[in-house]
């Protein structure tokens, strides 16, 4: 059996168990699982523009935002059907996405100043929403249940599974497309070294904003689904810095620039979240130190990431 | 009609003249040196002519446009490549990736890409290292594939910057065959090299510059023989 065969036997006997996962477990798992699919996305979406093309993001709540407010405003104002709203939050997501990406770019940001700069964009999204009364300032917006498959709302947390499961999917072979072609590489080159990237005829900005763009898209997918799972968004809540940690930090722990290194990621980092939270209970605060001190850990002895890491010894053992 | 026409070309750094009222000229099918000391602005009007810098005043004339104020990757795609004084290989794409990452300048589909790369790997002597990651490469290759990637963006006038540095004696005898087989293609080449031997041995015309200014144009004999070449570029060890 030769590698290529064997690739694609295990991939499609992961993708089973993924599919058939809810049958086996219970509510609670579950929802562990839904949340692990969740910081799939947000990291598959971080990948595009971090991971692949190296352009820092420390501000990704803002796409995500956008897209809950985008569908949910929609829905709960004009009924607008989430689905739609889904795909329309996702394409002003990157529309706001190239247009912070010209503006940093256009004014040459870049490396730390760029991801400092997308932070302070989610703060202002987060301020703007929280001071419009329009989009129900701080209180937020409760999404009314009516349980209509038609309008993005289930009676079984399965059928949410599914969908999110859907997502990433398409997140996973839209960048398994994406790093294969003339994009791909170039979002690759404009890492290595924009200089010589520009002088074989790449046009530098023209790639870093199609990566900021559609990076936008599937986090704002995931700012949707999340407003339809939870039925309830507040700016707080989507707009704040902790989601956009929930984006880096499963591209950092499976392997930025990877395609699969987001899925481990978040796989190993959101039950870890889950066992510190249920273990330490004592004394408040303490899970998140074990958390915090588990990922410096992981920084400091892995920093390829885990998919990183087996690529490499997996190509140190072939000989080459 | 010169290929590329310089003229009056200056660049100031906060008053500092970096590249100072130059002008030159290159004819189609020639191979021009540049030479001069360290920090005589060799590498600065290099980033002028292909749009990393803006000159301060002056024009540049390629093929009857002017280009001073064009970026980059604009420049490229009218036919100017170049390479780098210090290697940038794509460290997170193999040999073959980097090379296509040049072909698609002019390629349109991946196949036409891909084979555009997999011909400029074997021209310029990588054949066998396509799927090695280009960050493990020696320094011999990383001068190969920096002549490769250019060279895949099919480029009418190539701009080499200090192509021999850090190669061995021998690396260096074949990065000579190299660029003769690269001009016998009908590339016009312009190359900033310190070794004289290299510069004797290829350049039809070869300019001198000192601190920022050009002080000689000439053969490479007349040149070399040009006193005031002798003493600023070469130094004044032979009154010692």
């Amino acid at each position: 059996m030769n590698t290529k065969n064997f690739n694609r036997i295990t991939l499609t006997a992961l993708l089973l168990v993924a599919v058939l996962f809810p049958f086996f477990a219970d509510f609670y798992i579950l929802c562990i699982g839904i949340s692990v699919l969740i910081a799939a996305l947000l990291g598959q979406s971080w990948n595009i523009m971090s991971g692949y093309a190296g352009q820092f993001s420390f501000g990704h709540a803002v796409f995500f935002g956008i897209g809950a407010y985008t569908s949910t405003t929609l829905y709960t104002m004009f009924g607008v059907s989430p689905w739609l709203g889904m795909i329309i939050g996702a394409l002003v997501a990157a529309l706001v996405g190239a247009a912070i990406g010209f503006l940093s770019f256009r004014y040459k940001l870049r490396d730390d100043y760029f991801a400092l700069a997308t932070l302070a964009f989610a703060e202002i999204f987060r301020i703007l929403v929280n001071n419009t009364s329009a989009l129900g300032g701080a209180t937020g917006i409760l999404i009314p249940y009516l349980v209509k498959p038609s309008e993005y709302q289930f009676a079984s947390d399965k059928t949410y599974y599914w969908v999110i499961l859907a997502l990433v999917a398409f997140a996973t072979v839209f960048i398994a497309v994406m790093s294969k072609s003339k994009t791909g590489l170039n979002l690759v080159a404009i890492k290595s070294n924009q200089e010589a990237a520009a002088a074989l005829g790449v046009n530098v900005l023209k790639y870093k904003l199609i990566a900021i763009s559609s990076s936008a898209f599937f986090a704002a997918l995931a700012g949707t689904f999340y407003a339809q799972y939870y039925g309830f968004i507040d700016p707080s809540i989507v707009f704040a810095s902790s989601i956009s940690v929930e984006a880096i930090v499963p591209c950092i722990i499976g392997g930025s620039g990877t395609l699969y290194g987001p899925l481990l990621g978040a796989l190993l980092i959101i039950p870890l979240q889950e066992i510190c939270n249920s273990l330490f209970t004592s004394i408040s605060g303490i899970n998140m130190i074990i958390y915090g001190v588990l990922i410096v850990l992981f920084i400091m002895f892995c920093p390829d990431g885990i998919y990183g890491r087996m690529t490499k010894y997996i190509s140190k053992r072939k000989g080459n | 009609m010169p290929l590329l026409s310089v003229q009056n070309v200056c660049k100031y750094f906060h008053g500092n003249k970096a590249v100072d009222d130059v002008s030159l000229e290159i004819n189609k099918g020639e191979i021009v040196g540049l030479i001069g000391a360290n920090g005589a602005g060799k590498t600065t009007l290099f980033n002028c002519l292909t749009g990393y810098y803006k000159a301060t005043s002056g024009k540049i004339v390629y093929k009857d446009k002017r280009i001073e104020s064009l970026k980059p990757h604009i420049i490229c795609r009218m036919g100017i490549g170049r390479t780098f004084q210090i290697a940038k290989p794509f460290g997170d794409l193999s040999v073959l990736e980097n090379v296509a990452v040049g072909a698609y300048n002019k390629c349109k589909t991946k196949a036409e890409a891909y084979d555009k790369a997999r011909q400029c790997i074997i021209f310029t002597g990588l054949a066998g290292k396509e799927d090695t990651n280009a960050g493990t490469l020696n320094t011999g290759e990383q001068r190969r594939l920096e002549l490769a990637r250019a060279l895949a963006t099919d480029p009418e006038l190539l701009l080499l910057d200090e192509v021999m540095a850090g190669l061995t004696p021998t690396e260096s005898q074949e990065m000579v065959e190299l660029i003769r087989n690269v001009k016998d293609q009908g590339v016009t080449i312009l190359m900033i090299e310190h070794i004289m031997p290299v510069i004797m041995a290829l350049s039809d015309t070869v300019y001198v510059l000192e601190s920022g200014r050009l002080i000689c144009k000439g053969s490479p004999e007349e040149v070399s023989q040009n006193t005031q070449v002798i003493e600023s570029y070469l130094g004044k060890s032979q009154e010692a």
